[in-house]
């Protein structure tokens, strides 16, 4: 069989928050791949939900189908890549696509979780607030990357020998919107993102909004609220979607948003990814080590794929 | 390979190779929190033995050097002042309570990091000014808020009040002064600028304290174990809802002490109870 051409290593480990309340980890994890797609989803339930766990588990389950299904309809690249019509015209498919996608989990999600509540004798014990959880999408069809965020994880992507960027970040403000794809030619440069001016119908954050709060795909207002970046990435070598509790440890902060990777933190992340074994686990390791642990007590997942030798 | 193979694979003593993989050192974010403290006359009268604020002075200096060692990790990112309201008056106790109030707030004034938190032995003596105190620790909490939203961009969430007190407001103002504080203290509950805990000691006024804090936030003690109610400071302060936090720690402290009691044969009381 011929292998396939991402080599995606992940985990998802307990903060220490939740050992305190013998609660489990309420981050989960998905991944596809076949010869032409990847796809990676995380998720980070609510911590105020009671079926946090549940609530993540079926969130990127219906996201990994439901994405894995719709990037068999999403276009080629553009005939000539350097042909900025054509790639806007390419971008604009997958833009669609990937709405499609958010639309789609986002109801599915929700009707699964009101027949949940409705069917169970407590039903109050059920309802649409225990559901809470983010949403992080990445879906990569060579040279092109969507991606879609509910809530607060983030992708970075390393292009080349050691570019990183920080394509989608966790911050909900100040708005993101996205933008044209990316041309061809050089790779994306590191550092700040894209990032429109307000008035976009985005919220910004108040100094008093308590960090770690966050748009869930059971809130109202989840398909508009999405954060979506489409991005053509011709030398594309690796891609990470992770959930917030690794924010404030992988990414570079400016005045209370993350500006950018902290490229100490990726650099040899990668290098590990690139040298890692099927079985490795050193992603469970780092995460569940004393020096993630005794900087946040979140539950914190790393999803990394990088590109076969 | 043997299983004590595994073992030596999972927990021996060489390096992991993923320590070279740097975190970075920063935090986004700050968590402002202000500790008022009441060190009035009743604190100096003696209880079996031992004055109250002896017992507190013993078991803050117990208590910091684990605040201290928080602070470079978990606690990385919360800032504290500390106020005292008594016979000298309301005074920070903590940085550089020495400059005019409007700087109190700025870098270098009365907010110190969890990491470098420190406290001298605290007096008691006096009255209770717990209305000026509150007052004073609202316009600070206010101030650095937005100094450190100005001068650094950084989100802070909302000002955490944790109260102590064993006693009634009796400042030289009129007896209900106090309803005015309650006002301006739940304007800012309301727009989520604050989140404001009290708790109680045997002697506080229940009613007072109960209502500038809400039934939620106001927690009554029914004795001074000031080892287990700096355990509850701890849990305000660092918990992401400090309200339900505490009062599952005070809950679960309250069944320790009765297990402990029954077993003991002793009916004695409980740190605290959810009314």
């Amino acid at each position: 069989m011929r292998p396939t051409p991402w080599l995606v290593s992940a985990a998802s480990v307990m903060g220490g928050r939740h050992a305190r309340s013998v609660t489990d980890c309420q981050d989960s994890f998905a991944t596809h791949q076949d010869a032409d797609t990847l796809v990676l989803a995380c998720a980070d339930g609510g911590s105020r939900a009671r079926l946090a766990r549940t609530a993540s588990s079926l969130a990127v389950t219906l996201t990994v189908n439901r994405a894995a299904d719709e990037a068999r309809r999403m276009p080629p690249d553009a005939r000539d890549g350097r042909d900025q019509a054509c790639v806007a015209e390419v971008a604009e498919h997958w833009a669609r696509h990937l709405d499609r996608v958010t639309r789609d989990v986002v109801r599915g999600f929700r009707g699964a979780a009101a027949a949940m509540a409705s069917s169970l004798p407590d039903r109050h014990g059920y309802g649409l607030a225990e559901w809470g959880t983010t949403l992080t999408l990445v879906v990569v069809r060579r040279p092109w990357l969507g991606a879609v965020a509910i809530g607060d994880g983030f992708v970075v992507t390393r292009c080349g020998a050691e570019q990183f960027d920080l394509l989608l970040p966790p911050d909900e403000a100040p708005a993101h919107r996205p933008g044209p794809a990316q041309g061809p030619g050089p790779a994306p440069r590191t550092g700040r993102p894209h990032r429109t001016a307000p008035g976009t119908g985005q919220r910004w954050a108040s100094r008093f909004d308590e960090p770690g709060r966050t748009v869930f795909v059971t809130s109202r207002g989840a398909e508009a609220r999405a954060r979506r970046v489409v991005a053509r990435l011709p030398d594309l070598t690796g891609v990470v979607v992770a959930s917030d509790g690794l924010r404030e440890v992988g990414l570079v902060h400016e005045r209370a948003q993350a500006v950018r990777p902290f490229a100490r933190f990726f650099t040899p992340l990668f290098a590990h990814a690139d040298q890692a074994a099927e079985d490795d686990t050193y992603l469970a390791r780092l995460l569940a080590g004393e020096r993630i642990a005794a900087r946040t007590h979140d539950d914190k997942t790393l999803v990394v794929a990088v590109e076969r030798a | 390979m043997s299983v004590f193979d595994d073992f030596d694979e999972m927990f021996g003593g060489s390096a992991d190779p993923t320590d070279d993989i740097d975190l970075h050192p920063g935090t986004y974010h700050r968590r402002v929190v202000i500790l008022l403290i009441d060190v009035s006359g009743s604190m100096r009268f003696a209880e079996k033995g031992t004055r109250p604020i002896d017992e507190l002075n013993r078991s803050l200096r117990a208590w910091l050097p684990d605040i201290r060692r928080q602070g470079e990790g978990p606690l990385r990112a919360v800032e504290f002042a500390v106020v005292t309201f008594g016979g000298d008056g309301v005074r920070a106790v903590t940085g550089d309570p020495r400059r005019p109030e409007a700087e109190l707030a700025e870098d270098g004034g009365v907010f110190v990091p969890a990491a470098e938190l420190d406290l001298g032995d605290l007096t008691a003596s006096g009255t209770t000014p717990m209305v000026e105190a509150l007052e004073f620790a609202l316009r600070l909490g206010d101030r650095r808020v937005e100094h450190l939203a100005d001068r650094h961009g950084l989100q802070t969430g909302q000002v955490r009040l944790i109260l102590f007190s064993d006693g009634a407001p009796n400042d030289e103002l009129p007896a209900d002064a106090w309803r005015s504080v309650a006002d301006l203290i739940a304007t800012r509950r309301r727009q989520r600028r604050l989140l404001f805990l009290a708790f109680g000691a045997p002697g506080a006024d229940e009613e007072i304290l109960r209502t500038l804090a809400t039934d939620r936030g106001y927690i009554p003690l029914t004795d001074l174990d000031f080892a287990a109610l700096l355990d509850l400071v701890l849990v305000a302060t660092s918990a992401d809802d400090p309200y339900t936090a505490v009062w599952e720690q005070a809950d679960w402290d309250a069944e320790g002490d009765a297990a402990e009691d029954a077993a003991e044969g002793d009916g004695a009381g409980s740190r605290g109870r959810r009314p």
